[in-house]
């Protein structure tokens, strides 16, 4: 590990081990995620990397058989987070790491109030201030100009595309600093998944992203490091 | 084998026909055995008569109101006392408490309403006699708030499966951008468990009329209308269970199938708003 890199670690996992009940998920994991990098994490289902995604923004901590060993930290505005401390406040630090899950997951409820949830959640009163975050999130995730119209419509209803665009939409309207992103394209066709693999490039500018996916090629186009990961152990590959 | 399978398909609906006619049936039998109090005056002048044999007066109307007011009260009562306990059976007790809290829940269910009476008639009431609202202390409020711990159970049951129910993907989106649990529970569980909940509601509510111990026990059986809640009141079912030993041929003893009548009625009602309720579009939070 160089200095450099030393430097610009987001995330740092050192001999980090996650057992859910008697299962061992992963296995004395050590690795650097840099700032405003996309890294990417390949490998098959079930070998552990949603895991690791939710250890990141530390939602390991609503599975109460999980147990954490080793060292695992993220550095959100200058400041290193423990992600072992199960007792710590996490709805802070989620605040600021992001996360897309593998199926669109909009809540229950319009357009608008999915991407205005989180600043709800956060005690963002000003409605001004609401309606120009949400519509400049919109904005980034090149949603506004498709839906700018339709704002209270069930946000279940837009096309599963559009459903993984609002999500992203919805996790950028609190500015995180990182953005976990677990599988986001494979629920989606080829057209919508390109339509996001071109959003994460644009996002990588001031966000860092930590991409797990199953498709090598994916992650050769858009990413500047990759690691696979293969029965719970962490290998980092060569990036063409 | 095919003979058999239709064999079985009838027996089946001779069983489901059978029932609903047994429920028809009974509901044909009280209305005939009520009839000569009906020609009196039919079932809305019952109502609002007042109860006075020796002046020939057969009417329901105190027990009615006793019923109504007990059973709501304790729905008053009971129902943020059982919310409350399912907020902190889902959300907010310790992990490892959470399960042997419910299952304390299911078995208080099981506990018959005699006991919760007596527990009431020894310790309930002397506290009322003697610090709230003197008297007997056996009226409305004692009543109502042995009926709102009877009736609690199964309310928390019914509200703990409501919010358990909610699919853990909304749960989790909203943990993952920064919801604090009391904020999942009131922004995301609770506006799409309400259905539920409200079926648990109104399960408790006929659970409170259909009451006989606590009320017979505990309300102080007066038969005038109840004007506080620190009156003494009579339930429509703890009347028939008095008025069942007068003699069978009199007015008096067909007044208890009028009061059959309306609590049979009244489960009716209940029955097919919660159907209804069932039908209803799902609803979202926003």
């Amino acid at each position: 590990m160089t200095a450099a890199m030393t430097e610009t670690a987001k995330i740092r996992l050192a001999d980090f081990s996650f057992r859910y009940g008697k299962t061992e998920v992963l296995r004395h994991i050590s690795a650097d995620f840099p700032e405003n990098r996309l890294t990417a994490i390949i490998g098959p289902s079930g070998s552990g990397k949603s895991t690791l995604l939710s250890v990141c923004n530390r939602l390991w901590t609503e599975m109460p058989e999980a147990k954490v060993h080793g060292k695992a930290a993220i550095r959100l505005a200058g400041e290193w987070h423990d992600l072992c401390d199960r007792q710590a406040p996490s709805q802070q630090l989620r605040r600021k790491v992001g996360m897309v899950f593998q199926t669109p997951n909009p809540l229950p409820m319009s357009i608008f109030r999915n991407v205005a949830f989180p600043l709800k959640l956060a005690g963002v009163g000003d409605r001004e201030q609401i309606r120009s975050r949400v519509e400049s999130s919109l904005r980034r995730t090149l949603l506004w100009e498709e839906i700018k119209e339709r704002l209270d419509v069930d946000a279940r209803r837009l096309s599963g595309g559009q459903q993984q665009r609002l999500c992203i939409a919805r996790s950028l309207v609190l500015e995180p600093e990182v953005l976990l992103l677990d599988e986001p394209t494979s629920a989606l066709d080829r057209t919508a998944a390109a339509g996001i693999e071109e959003l994460l490039m644009r996002l990588k500018s001031d966000c860092t992203l930590v991409l797990v996916s199953h498709y090598l090629e994916q992650v050769e186009r858009l990413a500047d490091q990759i690691f696979e990961m293969s029965g719970g152990i962490l290998c980092s590959l060569e990036t063409g | 084998m095919a003979i058999l399978s239709r064999t079985l398909e009838r027996l089946f609906f001779l069983a489901a026909a059978g029932s609903a006619l047994l429920t028809a049936a009974l509901f044909l039998l009280l209305v005939h055995l009520a009839l000569p109090l009906f020609e009196q005056g039919g079932l809305l002048a019952l109502l609002r008569s007042p109860w006075d044999p020796g002046a020939g007066l057969y009417g329901i109307y105190p027990m009615v109101v006793g019923s109504l007011s007990i059973a709501f009260l304790a729905l008053l009562i009971g129902f943020p006392l059982s919310l409350g306990g399912a907020f902190f059976i889902t959300t907010f007790a310790p992990l490892p408490l959470r399960r042997p809290l419910l299952n304390l829940v299911r078995l208080l269910t099981g506990i018959p309403t005699v006991v919760y009476s007596f527990a009431a008639l020894f310790l309930l009431v002397p506290f009322m006699r003697e610090h709230l609202t003197g008297g007997a202390g056996l009226n409305i409020l004692s009543a109502a708030l042995m009926l709102a711990l009877l009736i609690a159970p199964t309310m928390i049951i019914f509200f703990v499966d409501a919010i358990r129910r909610v699919p853990s993907s909304y749960t989790q989106a909203a943990a993952a951008l920064g919801g604090s649990p009391a904020q999942r529970l009131v922004y995301i569980a609770l506006p799409l468990a309400w259905p539920g909940i409200l079926n648990g509601l109104l399960l408790a509510l006929g659970r409170a009329m259909g009451d006989t111990m606590i009320s017979l026990m505990i309300a102080g059986n007066a038969v005038a209308a109840p004007e506080s809640v620190t009156d003494g009141a009579r339930t429509l079912t703890a009347h028939i269970a008095l008025v069942i030993a007068a003699d069978v041929s009199s007015l008096e003893f067909q007044s208890i199938f009028a009061c059959g009548i309306l609590l049979y009625l009244f489960t009716a009602i209940l029955v097919l708003t919660l159907r209804l309720l069932g039908r209803l579009p799902e609803r979202h939070t926003g």
